[in-house]
């Protein structure tokens, strides 16, 4: 088994130090990644640089129209319809979902309280929240069908033959048939003001993977997603404050696949507000549950180009994208040996234990500056291109455009937490809670370090990356196309776009090649 | 590769990733054996043994005499 030349050294050996506080508690999470070399990152950055102008050409030679893509109807294949659209499979899946849901509660609060001996933090911080990220990115919005929170609730409708939360027939003067009517300037705020906490407590608290506290965790997050669909309604409060239907949302506009209607005469009153455009109502649930069978369509389309979709992007929206992009970043930068120097940069100056207040300020600090940057490259993109549209207009427009670099990042960074700490679930489903059992006799397997090697980890991260960034500089340009009068504006705009992306792009690449701090030393 | 390694208190010396542990106590140094055919850099931790009446399953994880040491890196050839 000599096949890896051995460079082994112990670094920082013999030193008693603090260490610097993990976000997750000890033992959980932890993975083994060695940074990128810098031959890689310099190849991953020439080609960044060489790969975009390759794009750019393509549409200074003419490139594609600006508006539509094909799609192909899933739902007109009979064996598709009666498999994996039929309703016995849509209820298996619900029926897992509720499972698991529930698993995670039992487990949380009846099992053991160490994180790598009770199934549910690798089950809630593994395999749901970072595979469920992959799943929806790279298949298709599965989130919309197993959400259990909306899962719940329709099976409470259902068995109980009521329809939840409607107002009394008396009350005329409400124009919502729910209790209440949802304030449209909170638009998806209180979405931006969940997923910030959900960040925070994933990136700094330190006992969001201890099982009880990750248990009152979910029952909190569950009783405000309950009572969010039970006062303004269910789709209303998932497209608008359920923060990992907005988030997983926005990432399936990535993915091949969409749930579309093509007559767009239902949406009429629609309660979520969609924006329907000529050629039908795209990733509208609410539109979709309601259309006859006869006008839902399941597409599939190209990769990415969801992302391109016309359609309003309010502010708030704009807010929840650049905080996604911003908080993927700072997963990743948190863990670097220069984020720790900042962090002992303060330690020193005002005694130990501030490092969660640093990591705190700077979950706060990294969002803002993003905001600030993309503003001032917007600010740019209309100087360049002399468009009559307002900075604050073109930053909404664009800020889609943005999200195949966050979401390559975020595979890169991901791919080992997934491939080596994942498979701690194969021993934890014999041994759910930790109290000895071995359910079907694998509660005894070990991790095996060598389904994934370094280089090829530094490869695919490399090339991850980079692919990220080729899509984010077409979907740039595929939207200036639309949002500027004639082609040379057009083009002349994405002159700072392309800056910014390349920037984005940029840190990335450095992120993944700095050393992941394993201890601080006093 | 081998590792030995002396110590003045007792306790219980833990390589990450392989997920090698020894108890060591002071006196001589122990010996431990690995063949490090995984790439990546593994923590290496020292859990000091907290007196006689050292109880398990507490599931607050700052738990007594819990040392980072530092790290084994593997670099792929």
């Amino acid at each position: 088994m000599r096949t890896q030349k051995l460079l082994a050294a112990i670094l920082f050996a013999g030193v008693f130090g603090l260490m610097a506080q993990p976000a997750f508690a000890h033992g959980f999470g932890q993975t083994y990644t060695l940074p990128v070399p810098l031959s890689y990152f310099l190849v991953g950055a020439a080609a960044t640089v060489a790969l975009s102008f390759v794009v750019v050409g393509f549409f200074v030679q003419g490139g594609p129209a600006a508006s539509g893509y094909p799609v192909y109807n899933l739902l007109r294949l009979q064996w598709f319809k009666r498999s994996l659209a039929s309703p016995i499979f849509l209820g298996f899946l619900g029926a897992c979902s509720m499972f698991l849901f529930l698993l995670v509660f039992v487990t949380a609060f009846g099992g053991t309280n160490r994180p790598i001996e009770n199934i549910s933090p690798t089950f809630v911080w593994i395999i749901w929240w970072v595979g469920m990220g992959y799943v929806v990115a790279l298949l298709g919005n599965a989130w919309a069908l197993v959400n259990p929170w909306k899962v719940s609730y329709d099976w409470f409708e259902q068995v109980f033959g009521v329809k939840l939360g409607r107002a009394k027939k008396g009350k005329k003067s409400s124009r919502t048939p729910y209790i209440m009517r949802y304030p449209a300037n909170w638009d998806v705020w209180p979405a931006v003001a969940l997923f910030l906490l959900f960040a925070w407590l994933e990136n700094v608290y330190s006992g969001a993977a201890i099982p009880q506290k990750l248990g009152i965790l979910v029952l909190i997050y569950s009783l405000i997603t309950w009572g969010g669909m039970y006062l303004f309604g269910k789709h209303v409060w998932l497209s608008r404050g359920e923060a990992f239907s907005v988030l997983f949302g926005l990432f399936s506009r990535f993915s091949p696949t969409e749930a579309r209607v093509k007559d767009t005469r239902a949406c009429h009153g629609c309660e979520v507000e969609c924006s329907p455009t000529a050629e039908g109502c795209v990733d509208c649930y609410a539109c979709f549950e309601r259309a006859a069978p006869e006008q839902r369509e399941f597409n599939l389309r190209p990769f990415a180009v969801g992302l391109a979709r016309p359609g309003r992007v309010s502010t708030a929206m704009l807010v929840f994208v650049v905080l996604t992009l911003a908080t993927v970043t700072f997963d990743g930068l948190n863990e670097t040996s220069a984020w720790n120097s900042v962090q002992r940069f303060f330690q020193d100056r005002t005694g130990a234990g501030v490092a969660s207040v640093v990591d705190t300020v700077g979950l706060l600090a990294v969002p803002a500056a993003f905001v600030a940057v993309y503003f001032g490259f917007s600010w740019l993109m209309k100087r360049l291109s002399g468009t009559d549209a307002s900075v604050a207009e073109l930053a909404r427009v664009f800020v889609f455009s943005l999200v195949p670099i966050a979401l390559a990042y975020n595979v890169a960074h991901y791919i080992s937490l997934l491939a080596v700490q994942g498979q701690l679930i194969i021993p934890l489903v014999s041994d759910p809670f930790g109290f000895g059992w071995d359910l079907f006799g694998t509660a005894s397997y070990r991790v095996n370090l060598l389904v994934i090697n370094a280089k090829f980890l530094w490869f695919t991260s490399i090339a991850v990356i980079v692919l990220g960034h080729i899509i984010a500089v077409y979907l740039a340009h595929l939207v200036s196309l639309r949002q500027m009068e004639g082609r040379s504006s057009a083009l002349r705009s994405q002159y700072p776009m392309l800056l910014l992306m390349v920037g984005y792009t940029a840190t990335s690449l450095w992120i993944i090649a700095q050393p992941i701090v394993v201890v601080a030393s006093e | 590769m081998t590792l030995n390694i002396t110590t003045d208190v007792t306790g219980e010396f833990h390589l990450h990733g392989y997920d090698l542990k020894l108890g060591l106590s002071p006196g001589p140094s122990q010996r431990m054996e690995l063949v490090a055919n995984a790439t990546g850099n593994f923590p290496i931790e020292f859990h000091e043994a907290v007196g006689s009446s050292h109880e398990e399953g507490s599931g607050e994880e700052n738990e007594f005499g819990q040392y980072t040491l530092g790290s084994l890196q593997v670099l792929p050839r």
